[in-house]
């Protein structure tokens, strides 16, 4: 019996061993090249030029990002503060949710046109604004928001 | 206690593995140095332990991956090439009488190989070979390996299979006459 289990569990370990060397050569295959600071789970590269802007802050925790800035006029708008990129081989649509603050996150650099949701085609790219508008007093402003993806 | 058959074909399945991780190897450098793609090595890249290769962009990427594979899949190709034609000319239950004689003579007897051994051999090339036809067929569905290469590697283990299910026809032929 202990014979038996012992026969057993050697094949069983040399199936193994023999799936593996044949497996080897192609996950070495499939992992050796890469391109370079893009991965494949991620669905949206979001490039920071926060450091730019003189008195702008900016925090990431998870999916959420969190931009502090100091207001110096009764209106006033930022442009090109980050730059999402579609990494990903097939369109993108991203939405902006902005989770608190008064100030407003938007897409493109159209003042009179914020647009808060983007098609974006694979590989492309699109800067990310902000505008705080005369209502919101408050001199140190921060505004945190998410960005949302849907597959097309 | 393992069977006879899977310690055969570990064994033989060592020379393969290796071989193809070197043909892999060897395509991409070679494509980064005639091709003069710009690359970073980033140790712990494949299972925290060896080091990958990173390129700057898609276009370089696509371009070493398709060589590299390509020259993954000739080297596999070559592999059983080399195994069926032992099986055609050198197999022992049905070589030719001139040959064998011509090999005794000049002490090449040793290439002349039983069915036990080139089975053996053939089992674990051809498996490498359609593992490595799967592998361009979903490289090509995830757009990183040219279609072209993938129709010609489909076509080219189609060919060996056949070559090589002629081969054990006739080894069963041979069997039942004796």
């Amino acid at each position: 019996m202990r014979r038996h289990l012992l026969s057993f569990t050697l094949n069983f370990l040399g199936i193994a061993l023999l799936i593996t060397l044949i497996v080897a050569p192609i996950y070495f295959a499939r992992n050796f090249a890469k391109v370079a600071g893009a991965k494949s789970e991620s669905k949206y590269l979001l490039i920071s030029q926060v450091d730019k802007f003189p008195n702008m802050t900016f925090i990431q925790e998870g999916d959420n990002y969190r931009i502090s800035f100091s207001k110096v006029g009764p209106q006033q708008a930022y442009q090109q503060v980050f730059i999402v990129n579609n990494p990903t081989d097939s369109p993108q649509t991203y939405s902006l949710e902005v989770t608190s603050g008064a100030s407003k996150v938007f897409f493109g650099e159209n003042l009179d046109n914020q647009l808060t949701k983007i098609s974006l085609p694979q590989s492309a790219s699109v800067p990310l604004g902000l505008f705080s508008d005369v209502g919101d007093l408050e001199q140190n402003q921060q505004v945190q928001f998410k960005i949302i993806v849907k597959s097309e | 206690m393992i069977t006879k058959s899977i310690t055969k074909l570990i064994d033989e399945a060592i020379t393969p593995a290796v071989t193809l991780i070197v043909a892999k190897m060897l395509g991409i450098f070679l494509t980064i140095y005639l091709l003069n793609l710009p690359f970073t090595i980033v140790k712990g890249g494949i299972l925290y332990l060896l080091p990958s290769v990173h390129f700057q962009n898609l276009s370089d990427y696509i371009i070493a991956e398709n060589y590299s594979n390509l020259a993954m899949f000739v080297v596999a190709s070559l592999g059983t090439i080399i195994v069926l034609i032992k099986a055609h000319c050198l197999h022992e239950s049905h070589i030719s009488p001139t040959l064998h004689a011509k090999l005794v003579s000049l002490n090449l007897e040793r290439l002349v190989t039983p069915s036990y051994h080139l089975y053996h051999q053939a089992a674990i090339w051809l498996t490498f070979l359609w593992i490595t036809v799967t592998f361009l067929i979903i490289s090509t569905l995830l757009k990183v390996t040219y279609p072209q290469i993938t129709i010609i590697a489909a076509v080219v283990a189609a060919n060996f299979s056949w070559v090589f299910a002629v081969d054990i026809e006739k080894e069963v032929q041979i069997s039942r006459e004796t």
